[in-house]
This record gives structure tokens, sequence and C-alpha cells, in this order.
């Protein structure tokens, strides 16, 4: 996929009036300014929750390597602060009438760390890479279904034509993508030879990386862009939370996130305060998943009822401290596709007891779970370990579904076991969480029926034709307004089958060291993931002097 | 060797009793015992329990509080009464300790003294058995056993009791190895008993020393095994108490709720030590040579 | 001897194959693959199918279990251990970077538990000292949680009082260090935990010693040396220690597969960055080519242990005899 991970949130207007625009390279304003300020220099100690397993563009799959390959490559476009599509490595782009070609123009300064210029040809040799099936590209690829490689070409050597077989209105937005130059990354065994050493067009170079420890980036100096204030990036690779916490409050790292406890109770304490300061932002939310072919959870009335007993109130008000907020459907009340006037199923045991009883489920034998036709309602609901926050809700859910006559039982699985379940439709039901994606379209486009494992995500295994029909419309369609129409018309409908219950749009919370200063927290895309945002960081000099706290 | 096995028992108990700080141990397990058998009267919501709060009673508002005169021993993340959780926690430690820990010493004590004795074929059989057993991480074991079927208790306790019993059958090899080669042994043989007679009563007895300290050692392990697990993710499936899974998720709340990792930790080690001090005790009382 | 020696060497060779038998058919048997793993951490994006049929194609995961078996095997009979599912690297060499890490740890936790057990049972065993108490401090020691007395020891000794570091194995600035201030940073980092790992070695070990010396103690051979006048000191080192060395050199052979399942909570931790922690994450991400890797090697580890362990009963108690010729 691209260069955002899941921590993003949908860009409120793509492509304003796309059709046949060219968007005008935006300068980099005052408001971005600070990538002018002289250079600081400087180490930032960032952490990593895990190691890396590649550097590699197109293989990579998990958030940590896009953080890292963050600072290593500028994308074809990027978002900037309000999560509006901007140029980056493109200078500019052009869109056919039709939606189905895309002329990107390239800077001409720009350049790889091993000094030879970006060109057109590298763009078509990545492009290729993505929608090789042999390539290994798991994120990307399906974000280019429709390319078509034989029509795209490179008009000279800055100018790139891009062609789809389809309009689809998430495009342009999937060209945040890493170019990799043909160069090198043609040469060699693509998928052995290029894990452990990278040539990026971006800001910084890898210069050390030890294995399970860190990764050391320093700024280039012959970086073709606005140049960073800060020199080094250190990340160290610290798994444990409270390990993290505890060099994070030493001042040996600058940045983790915190948990809503942590942030709780000693975000306040003053030797906290003094070291780091904490911002906050949505980031995902949490949602059940449930087997819709599983014959006790076939009737959307059934699922409607069910989420009456999990008090989302409650949650938001005691686990997250009032810093989450109550998912209706797909969409996040910050995404413009967001359809205010669907309500959220309330907490209510005592409906949803008459409403079970409505369904035909009653407990008939006196054993304090309902039943009906002989059959108990028991069901089993899947958890990852060390998901925390799932945990916390799962147990939550089920002591309130015991008071109504359900059962629940809680089965915690590794993660690919997990993962496996889900996949085969062995399930009933389980609790995941994702992020927002970049474009509406991505966050429906696994309710599509043609999405059943193993084609796609549609693990709730949910077939709804008229939902079919909207998102394939709303994938092709660029006019804003008809989009909305079809956005809020597929809220609604969502909301009302419950093919999941989505439960709560959290927030996180991230603790930055005091000495690095300029941050920005976007309303939308949090700290990371848009343009400049980490880059447009500084470190204060003076700051790692600060005296240990108490 | 004309005292009957009744007789023996008995004696073996009062020369442990003669110990106090054994005495007291055992107490100890008594107790915790107790408390396990009769967890759900003693703390549950119903009117007559001492602690009034079951222990999946999860109540939002209060979680996280300290120990008062509400709650003795404070709440969780999720407002359950610790006490309560506690209580209905030692019937998962105790149940895991014992089991696992008969599980092994049977299956370890029967191969070990197999092996021991008859040597040859069957000790190379067993010795291999053991290896290849040994050669299994526990971890590796214990998620095959996770994924395959599904997680409880008794999983846990399967791959726990499976795995350890390699410890047994070694030291009681070894022993036996030892002990065989002694002059009352070839005594036991020369009088023409049985193999089963001289291994079990005659051999058994002098090599059962340091296996029993290790059973000992063995449920303490077990224990402590288990709340290791759980601090992996891979313990006694949620919602169920157990000191380990408390303990596990006390992890974010080091600093803030001392009581979470606090009182678990505190039982799962008295528990350990009780059960480790027993053992001394019964080896003591045991070891031929103490008889005196 | 000989002969002996090269049963027992087939043995081992038997015992190996069974084990890597059963490692591979159960590791293919868990659910999950690596294809589907890597397709799932992190991201919420479909995969399409037709990449992940590919990518299972690639690593020969299509094929049947026996196939995959006998390929895998003909390789790994040519020292060849095959390259990880996860980032493409040799096997060999994955392992080879984490060894050393986990050995020095292990090392240094060993090496203190045993030389403070031993002198704490050469102290302690002689027979006008005979307490009935002996040993039950140890025990306690022993029943102490593991990640439970890490934690303590990190909130005192590197948060409290910030006497040690808190994680890792070297400090940020490690390289523009000196020769011996390098030295000495690694062993402030190996303290804590070699100590979390150590003290429950320790007190087996302390257990062991001292009931078996105990025990040797009261024996016959021990009573006549000592009626013979040799000091009772000189009798616990010659005679009794010899024989406590038994079960002590038993217990050796054992630590060898402890290295994979028993430091992952305690380099997981310390952020130390050892073979547990490796074997912990292949296993969650089914890189079976990594597993099967560490699987080998600790199993011929273990075998080599147990060899030698088996020698050292000849050699340690000679009244042991070798059936030859069986």
């Amino acid at each position: 996929m691209t260069l955002r991970v899941a921590l993003v949130v949908l860009l409120t207007a793509l492509i304003a009036g796309c059709n046949r625009t060219e968007t005008a390279p935006q300068p980099l304003t005052a408001q971005t300014g600070p990538l002018t300020t002289p250079s600081t220099g400087g180490t930032l100690v960032r952490r990593l929750e895990s190691d890396i397993n590649t550097l590699n563009f197109i293989l990579h799959t998990t958030e940590y390597e896009n953080l890292v390959l963050s600072y290593l490559y500028a994308p074809l476009i990027d978002f900037d602060v309000n999560q509006k599509i901007i140029p980056r490595l493109a200078k500019s782009w052009e869109v056919s009438p039709d939606g189905r070609t895309y002329r990107f123009l390239l800077d001409e300064k720009a350049t790889f760390d091993d000094g030879a210029p970006v060109r057109a040809s590298d763009v078509l040799f990545t492009l290729g890479k993505i929608v090789d099936k042999n390539s290994g590209a798991f994120q990307l690829t399906s974000s280019f279904e429709g390319l078509q490689l034989d029509a795209s070409k490179a008009i000279d050597d800055r100018t790139v034509e891009i062609v789809f077989a389809m309009p689809r209105a998430s495009q342009l937005a999937a060209f945040n993508i890493a170019i990799l130059p043909e160069s090198v990354y043609g040469k060699g065994d693509f998928k052995k030879d290029f894990n452990r050493k990278v040539v990026g067009n971006g800001p910084y170079r890898l210069t050390r990386r030890d294995a399970g420890k860190e990764i050391l980036l320093e700024r280039r100096n012959d970086y073709w862009g606005p140049r960073p204030s800060i020199e080094k990036i250190r990340f160290k690779i610290i798994s444990d939370d409270t390990v993290a916490w505890n060099a994070m409050k030493r001042g040996e790292i600058d940045e983790m996130s915190i948990s809503s406890d942590r942030w709780r109770n000693e975000g306040a304490t003053e030797s906290v305060r003094n070291r780091m300061e904490i911002h906050r932002f949505h980031s995902g939310y949490i949602f059940v998943p449930w087997n819709n072919s599983d014959p006790l959870l076939r009737d959307a009335a059934i699922r409607r009822t069910l989420m009456m007993c999990l008090d989302r109130r409650a949650i938001i008000q005691n686990l997250y401290f009032g810093t989450a907020r109550i998912m209706t459907g797909p969409f996040s009340p910050d995404q413009w596709t967001f359809n205010a006037d669907v309500r959220p199923i309330e907490f209510n045991l005592e409906e949803a007891r008459k409403s079970f009883a409505a369904l035909g489920w009653r407990d008939s034998n006196g054993d304090g779970v309902l039943d009906k036709g002989g059959k108990s309602f028991v069901i089993d609901v899947l958890l990852h370990t060390g998901n925390k926050p799932s945990m916390d809700q799962a147990q939550i859910f089920q002591q309130a579904l015991k008071q109504v006559g359900v059962t629940m039982n809680l089965v915690t699985l590794d993660s690919a076991t997990f993962f496996d379940r889900i996949q085969k439709g062995e399930y009933q039901s389980a609790f995941l969480a994702q992020g927002i994606d970049v474009d509406a379209d991505l966050d429906v486009s696994q309710f599509h029926s043609s999405q059943f494992p193993p084609n796609g995500n549609n693990w709730a295994f949910y077939s709804n034709p008229r939902v079919d029909k909207l998102i394939t419309e709303g994938r092709a369609e660029f006019d804003q307004a008809k989009r909305l129409v079809i956005y809020r018309e597929l809220h609604e409908i969502l909301a009302n089958d419950q093919p999941y219950g989505w439960t709560v749009e959290y927030t996180n919370k991230w603790g930055l060291n005091r000495r690095v200063g300029n941050v920005t927290v976007s309303n939308t895309g949090g700290l990371f993931f848009w343009y400049p945002g980490p880059l447009d960081w500084t470190l204060a000099e003076t700051a790692s002097t600060l005296p240990p706290s108490p | 060797m004309k005292a009957t096995a009744l007789e023996e028992g008995a004696g073996l108990l009062a020369r442990f009793g003669r110990d106090r700080l054994s005495r007291a141990a055992a107490c100890f397990i008594l107790l915790v015992s107790v408390i396990a058998l009769f967890a759900p009267l003693i703390a549950g919501s119903h009117p007559h329990a001492p602690v009034g709060y079951g222990p999946d009673d999860i109540s939002l508002p209060d979680r996280l509080q300290p120990p008062g005169a509400k709650h003795w021993l404070g709440t969780d993340e999720l407002g359950r009464d610790l006490l309560s959780r506690v209580i209905h926690g030692s019937r998962v430690s105790m149940t895991v300790g014992s089991t696992a820990t008969l599980i092994s010493l049977f299956v370890g004590t029967l191969f070990g003294a197999l092996a021991g004795f008859y040597r040859g074929v069957v000790d190379t059989l067993i010795s291999r058995l053991i290896e290849i057993v040994l050669c299994f991480p526990f971890i590796f074991l214990l998620l095959a056993i996770t994924a395959l079927y599904r997680p409880s208790l008794w999983t846990v306790v399967l791959a726990l009791g499976l795995t350890s019993w390699t410890t047994e059958a070694r030291i009681i090899r070894g022993e036996f190895l030892r002990v065989r080669e002694m002059e009352f042994a070839e005594a036991a043989r020369a009088s023409g008993a049985g193999d089963l007679r001289v291994i079990f009563r005659h051999l058994l007895p002098h090599a059962v020393g340091p296996v029993l300290v290790f059973a000992s050692f063995g449920v303490a392990s077990a224990i402590l095994t288990e709340s290791a697990l759980s601090f992996l993710g891979f313990g006694i499936p949620l919602p169920t108490a157990s000191w380990g899974g408390i303990l596990s998720t006390a992890d974010d709340h080091l600093t803030s709720a001392w009581w979470l990792p606090l009182f678990p930790g505190l039982l799962i080690f008295l528990t350990a030590a009780a059960f480790n001090v027993v053992g001394e005790g019964f080896r003591r009382a045991l070891d031929p040579t103490f008889r005196e | 001897m000989i002969s002996y020696l090269s049963r027992r060497v087939v043995h081992a060779l038997l015992t190996l194959f069974g084990i890597l038998t059963f490692a591979f058919v159960l590791i293919h048997a868990v659910p999950g693959d690596p294809v589907s793993f890597a397709a799932h951490t992190g991201r919420s994006r479909a995969v399409p199918r037709e990449v992940l049929e590919a990518a299972r194609r690639e690593y020969h995961l299509d094929e049947p279990i026996a196939i995959q078996y006998v390929s895998w095997m003909r390789r790994m009979v040519s020292l060849d251990l095959g390259r990880s599912f996860v980032d493409q690297r040799p096997v060999y060499e994955k392992i080879a970077e984490k060894v050393p890490n986990t050995f020095f740890l292990n090392l240094a936790a060993f090496l203190g538990a045993s030389v403070l057990a031993l002198a704490m049972g050469i102290a302690s065993a002689s027979p006008l000292q005979r307490s009935r108490r002996r040993g039950v401090s140890f025990s306690i020691l022993y029943s102490l949680p593991n990640f439970w007395v890490a934690l303590l020891l990190i909130e005192v000794a590197a948060v409290r009082f910030d006497i040690l570091p808190l994680y890792g194995m070297v400090s940020d600035g490690h390289d523009e260090l000196s020769t011996a201030a390098q030295l000495v940073d690694r062993l402030r980092h190996l303290i804590l935990p070699a100590v979390t790992l150590g003290y429950a070695q320790f007190a087996l070990f302390a257990r062991f010693a001292v009931t078996s010396l105990d025990e040797v103690i009261t024996k016959d051979y021990i009573v006549t040396a000592r009626a013979k006048g040799v000091s009772s000191r000189g009798v616990v080192v010659r005679h009794a220690l010899r024989n406590a060395m038994i079960p002590l050199v038993s217990l050796l052979g054992l630590a060898v597969p402890l290295l994979l399942s028993g430091s992952v909570i305690v380099e997981q931790i310390f952020q130390w960055d050892g073979i547990g922690s490796l074997y912990f994450q292949s296993l969650l991400a089914r890189d079976y080519p990594t597993i099967m890797g560490l699987t080998v090697i600790t199993a011929v580890v273990t075998l080599l242990a147990s060899l030698v362990t088996d020698l050292l009963y000849f050699l340690v108690d000679p009244r042991i005899r070798i059936e030859e010729g069986r």
C-alpha cells in the first residue's frame, strides 16, 4: 500500500474537481516553513515496537517498516496537514477526463542517494514490480488493480503516463508510493538482495542497521528537497511497553505511544510533564466482525440485538477517559462521508431481552441461557494475544451478554492461528482493529460480496446486492457530491445490517520529549504519515542536559 | 522391613511433623486448598458470602481502586474485586500445580525407574524418548497444543505435564544406576524378589529422594510457569481468574496500582515456597539415613 | 569404550531424526502459514489471492507435506538450513548472529550460579553443622516469579537508583568508547538479566549440592574415610563432591533446551536480542525454516550434552559399568 499506515484518517477533499485538473505545485508556505529553518542537528531517538524484516518498499508489510521507509523515500504524492493530496516527488499531475490516465511530472532536481536522478522509467519499473504477482507486493497490489502496464509509458525522462482499465476515485491517493531506482533494484534477486540495504530518494539515508537493536539514518547532504532540521534518526527497537516507558521517562527515547491508563495515571505527574508533552489524535477503531454465514448470526436483527449489550459509553468513559468515540458504521465523524443521521445502537439490556424474546430466543429450560429449538445461544469470540483493549472490551461484552442469557466464550489465540481461523470462516465473532483509510472506497470495499476470503477481506461473509452496487458506483464516481450521497446511504445500510459490531474509535496518546520542537498534530492525520509531519520537527540543544526527573 | 505400609506412613508423618517450619508450610497449603475448594462459597455475589463480589463481576466505575473498606485488596482494571479474584485464582494455581506435577511425577518415575533398572534396550528406548521430549522447547509444544485445540486450563496442564516429566525421569534413572549397584540391592535380588518388588520396594525409596525434592520444586515451578505463560499471553484464557493472569495485566500499572502486582505475586511466591518447604520436610522424613 | 561411543552416536542420530520429523510435522499441522501471517500483520488492505498463491508456490507450501519434508531433509543433510520466509536471510546467518548474545548471557548466569552453589555446598556440608533448615532458603529464592523479580530489579536498580542500564546489550555511544570502557559497558548491561536468569539456577544448584553432599556425607564409605582420620573438609571435597556431581552433571545437560524457551521472558523484558526471542518470533510468524533451523541446532547441542553427561557419569562414578557389546 502507500507510505501511509493504518493510522490515517481520510483526506477531506479527494482531488477537488478532479476531472482534468492539474494540481499546481503548492509552494511550501509559511505554515510548513520550518523546513527552511537552519539545521539544528542532533539525533532524534524514535521507538520501534518490533524489528523490521525488509527495507524493500515493495515487499514491506508492517507499519514499522513503513515508518522507517517514510524517512528514506519522498513518495510520488503526499498528504498535507489537512489530508489533501499534495505534490512531493511529482511536481504536478493531470488526470484524463475519463479518469483512466494519470500523467505525472517528476521534480527535475530529484535524485536517489546514490546520485542518480529519479527518472520516469523508475516509476514504470516500480509499478511493474507492484502489479507483478510474483514480486510479493502484499500491501500494494490491490491498490493498482487494473493498471495497464503496456499502455503506460515514459513521455520523457521526467514525465510518465499511467493507464488503468477503469476509473477509480481512490487511485490518486494510492500513488503515495516510493519509487525505486531501476539501476539498482533491477539487478540481482529482487526479493533477497534489498532487505538489508536500500537506495532511496528521501531526505535521509541508511547508515547502520543492527538487527534486533537499532536502525540509524542520517540526513542526506545532497537531498534535492527542503532539508529537515534534525541530522540523525535513531530507531531503537524496544518491544516491551514498560521498558519503553521507563526509557521514555529517562529521556533515552524521544517518543512513544502511551496507553490510556498510563496517560491517565502518570501523564499529569510533574516529572512526566517536565519530560514530555503528550499529544492525542484519533487513529483507528475496534470492531467485532460477526460471521454472517453462521446460522446463529445470519439475521441482522440478532446482530443488532447483540450490540445492545455492549455499553460503549461506559467503555469510553472508564477505559478511555472520554478520549474515544462511538463508531456507528464504517466511517468516522472526521470523514466527509460520515452520515450524522445514523444513530448509534444504545446499550439497553431490557430492550435486548425483549428483542431476543421477539426473535424466539427464550430460556425455556431455566439454565440461564437463551435457547430456541433446543439449541442454546452460545457464541465464541476470537481474540489475539497481546491485544489488551480488545480483551477488556470482550470481557465487558461477555459480562453484559450473560445477563440477558447469551453465553460468549473468549478464545485467545496467537495471531497466525487467529487470522487463519477468520480467513477460513471457522469462527463466529472476533475482535479486530483497523485504521481509517485514505479513501472511503477502501473503508467499505471489505463489504463487497466478491471479497469473501480468500479473495479479499470480507471476513464477515456479508452479502447485500444493494451494498455491492453502491460500492461499485462509489469507486468509479469522481463527482464529490454524488459520492457523498452514495457513501451516506452505505453508512446507513451497513449500520442497520451490522455485519460488524463497530465499537469505538480510539485515540493514540503520543508522548514526545520536550526537546522535540515544532510539532504539529493534524486533526485528521495525527502526528505521522503526512507531509511535512515529523520531517518538520526540531531538536533543542539544551534539552538534552535537562536534569533527570526525581 | 517388617512394618506395614500404614505404620511406615504414620512414622513418616510423625517424623515430618517434628519440624515446625514444615508444619507451618503444610498448614498454609491446606489453607490454600480449602480456600480453593470452597472458593465459590467464600467469594461470590450471593448474600451469605464473606466476600460479597464474584470474581467476574465487572464494575467499570470502580476500576483500579486501592485497597480499602469496600474492596479489601482493591480492584483490577475492570473494577473486579481483587480479593475475590485471588480467592478464585487459587483454584487455577492449585489445579495446574498439582495436576501437572502428578502427571510428570508419574510418567517420569515410571520411565526413569524402568530405564535405570533394566538398562539395555529399555534404557535406550526410554532415553531416546526423553531426548526427543527434551529437545522440544516447551513454548513450541504449548503453542501447538493451544493452536490445535481450544485453549483452556487443561491444555496448559497437559503441556506442562507432558514436557516436564523428563527431568524426573533422568534423575530417577541416574539414582537407579547408582543404587542398583549397592549392597542392599544385590541382596534384594539375591533373595529372589521379583523385579517389580525390587524396583518399587527396595530401590525406589533410596532413589526417590532427589525426585521428590524435585517434584516439590515441580509444583512451584508449574505455578510459576503458568504465570510466565500468562505474561506472554498464552496462559489460562480470560476471564478465568488466575494469579498469573492478574500479574500479567498488572504490567501496565506497576507504579500506579501497586496492589495489582503485589498480592498475586506474593501469593504465587508464598504458595510455591510452601510447597518447597514441605517437599524438603518429606525428603528428610523419607530418607532412611534419618531414621535413627 | 569405542564401541560404546559409536553405539551412542548411532542412537543420537536416530533420536535426531525422530525429533526433526516430529517437529516438522507439528509445525506444519499448526494452523496458519507464513504467507497469510505476513498478509495480516499490521495492515487491513486485502491481499489479492494470486499474490498469496504465488508466494505459497515460491516457498513450496503448495506441495504435499511429505515432499516438503524430503526436500528439507535433503538440504539439511548437506548442512543447508534454507532461507527465512520472513526476511529471506539464510537461517544459519540469522541464528549465528544471535547465538553469542544468548550464550554469554547464559554463561554468565550459569557460571555465577554454579560457582556460588558449589561454594555454598562445600561450606555448609560439614557433618558438624547439619541443619534441618538447610536448603530452605534456596527453595524460597526459587519460589519467586521470574518476571516479577525482573520488573522489581529494573524498578529498583535502573529506575529508582539509576545504577544499572534499563535494557539492551550496549549503550548508545558504545562504539566510541575505549575497549576497556566497552567491556565495562557490556558487563553492566549483563548484570540484571544474568541475575534474573541465574537466581533460580543458583537456588536449584545450591539445593542439589547441599542435599546431595548432605546425603553422601552419611554414606558408609565417607564415614569409613573419616574414621581413617582423613580431615572432614578433605573428605567432602575428595569423595563426597565427586558423587554429588552426578545430579549436577545431569542438570547441566538439561540446561540447553531451556535456552530457547527459558530465556524468552528475560530476553523480552531486557530487550536482549538472543535466540529465545528469535525462536518465539519465528514461531508466531510460522517461519518454518528458522524454527526448524533452531530445532536442529538445539537438538544437536542437547544430544551432545547428553552424550557428554553419560561419559561424565562414567568418569565420576566408575562403579557404573558400561555393558559393552549390547
